[in-house]
């Protein structure tokens, strides 16, 4: 079966798409029957496939002005909500957990009651397992004044980092660890990147 | 570090995953910053609709019904919040209109004694209407086929395709007087 045939002129409004590789196969047949004997058909696919090499070397399109990177990301990290509401999907299941929990709770804080009368010299009464806040560990950390925003985000994404915070009015950050992560051990990693990293505090 | 795939990111933001917001965050932000830039040409307003975008996506991950990519779908968001600035701004530009004046912008000396040719095609891409500059980097710098940027631009597949090549023969005119070699069609 022969491929359906293509005016010059679809074929001229195709050659992009087909430089970029998304035509379809059956879109790509008619349009590189007419290329094999056509030369300025054959001279406008490399024009535009030299245009989109020269486009994607580029990197960005216009000089000097780079993207937010990771201070736009510590910008819309900050920006979202405390603790996003569940889901409507999730509602009827999220009320039901948090029923049993309040019960649970509330069978917990009888027990250590009643446990704390019963040995008043006990002390302490309550300690949370998760430490002080519940959070996520943080690293907070400054920043050479002469490093590269992109060099920044490379280190930071190569350890799974996040900015949570700052930059503050003396340039610290707080950094949010991946959980699970050794925060003295990344701590230690920053801190030998001192090309970049000007301080580490210890982790809170 | 894994790239995990767009739409099990967008399943896990729907669910509040704020690590998955910073994932998709990093896969798209320096493009989509790129293609939103190349309609406003003011970094500080587009640095704040790609904020605003992936506000919207955390807003409203749960509501993507898949009948698109999910890259078009951002995309999308991201070509409404521009049409929102420059209707505000009463500057909105609709045309196919081909320019038969000659490239007398400002920096066009400059650019003329530019070695490299990246800023030349730069400079040309910088002549162009809008529409047809952001045709042209959907198409070349994202990669996007033509049913995928009429889906962005909210326009017939058609008028894609016109856009581009209008804007190819534009941007061979700009080119040629810099003496680079374009296509003769």
């Amino acid at each position: 079966m022969t491929a359906p045939a293509m005016t010059r002129e679809a074929a001229l409004q195709d050659l992009p798409f087909l430089v970029n590789g998304t035509l379809t196969g059956a879109e790509r047949v008619p349009l590189e029957a007419l290329l094999s004997d056509d030369a300025d058909l054959v001279a406008e696919r490399d024009f535009l496939a030299r245009l989109r090499a020269t486009m994607q070397a580029d990197g960005c399109g216009q000089a000097g002005v780079n993207p937010p990177g990771e201070l736009g990301l510590a910008r819309l990290m900050r920006a979202l909500p405390p603790q996003e509401a569940p889901r409507r999907a999730d509602r009827w299941r999220a009320q039901g957990r948090l029923a049993l929990v309040a019960g649970l709770a509330a069978v917990a804080s009888a027990l250590i009651t009643a446990w704390a009368l019963r040995d008043p010299a006990a002390a302490p009464v309550y300690v949370q397992a998760s430490g002080d806040a519940g959070d996520a560990p943080v690293l907070t950390v400054t920043f050479q004044p002469e490093a590269r925003l992109a060099d920044i985000a490379a280190l930071l994404q190569d350890k799974d980092l996040i900015i949570v915070d700052g930059p503050g009015a003396l340039g610290l950050y707080r950094l949010e660890l991946p959980p699970g992560a050794d925060a003295l051990a990344l701590a230690e990693t920053l801190r030998a990147a001192d090309d970049l990293v000007l301080s580490v505090d210890e982790p809170e | 570090m894994t790239t995990a795939p767009p739409d099990a990111l967008l399943a896990r933001i729907a669910a509040g995953d704020r690590d998955a917001l910073a994932a998709l965050y990093r896969q798209h932000e320096a493009a989509l910053f790129r293609f939103v830039l190349s309609r406003l040409n003011d970094p500080t307003q587009s640095a704040d609709i790609v904020h605003d975008v992936f506000l919207e996506i955390w807003r409203s991950a749960g509501r993507f019904e898949g009948r698109s990519s999910v890259r078009t779908w951002i995309y999308g968001i991201a070509y409404r919040k521009v049409i929102d600035v420059f209707r505000a701004s009463a500057r909105l530009q609709v045309t196919d209109d081909i320019p038969e004046t000659e490239d007398d912008s400002p920096g066009a000396l400059e650019c003329l004694a530019a070695a490299e040719t990246r800023d030349q095609v730069r400079h040309c891409l910088g002549t162009l209407k809008p529409d047809h500059r952001q045709a042209v980097e959907l198409a070349f710098f994202q990669d996007m086929g033509y049913r995928e940027i009429a889906e962005v631009m909210q326009v017939p597949e058609g008028t894609v395709k016109t856009r581009i090549f209008h804007a190819k023969k534009l941007l061979q005119h700009c080119l040629g007087r810099f003496g680079l070699q374009g296509g003769t069609a």
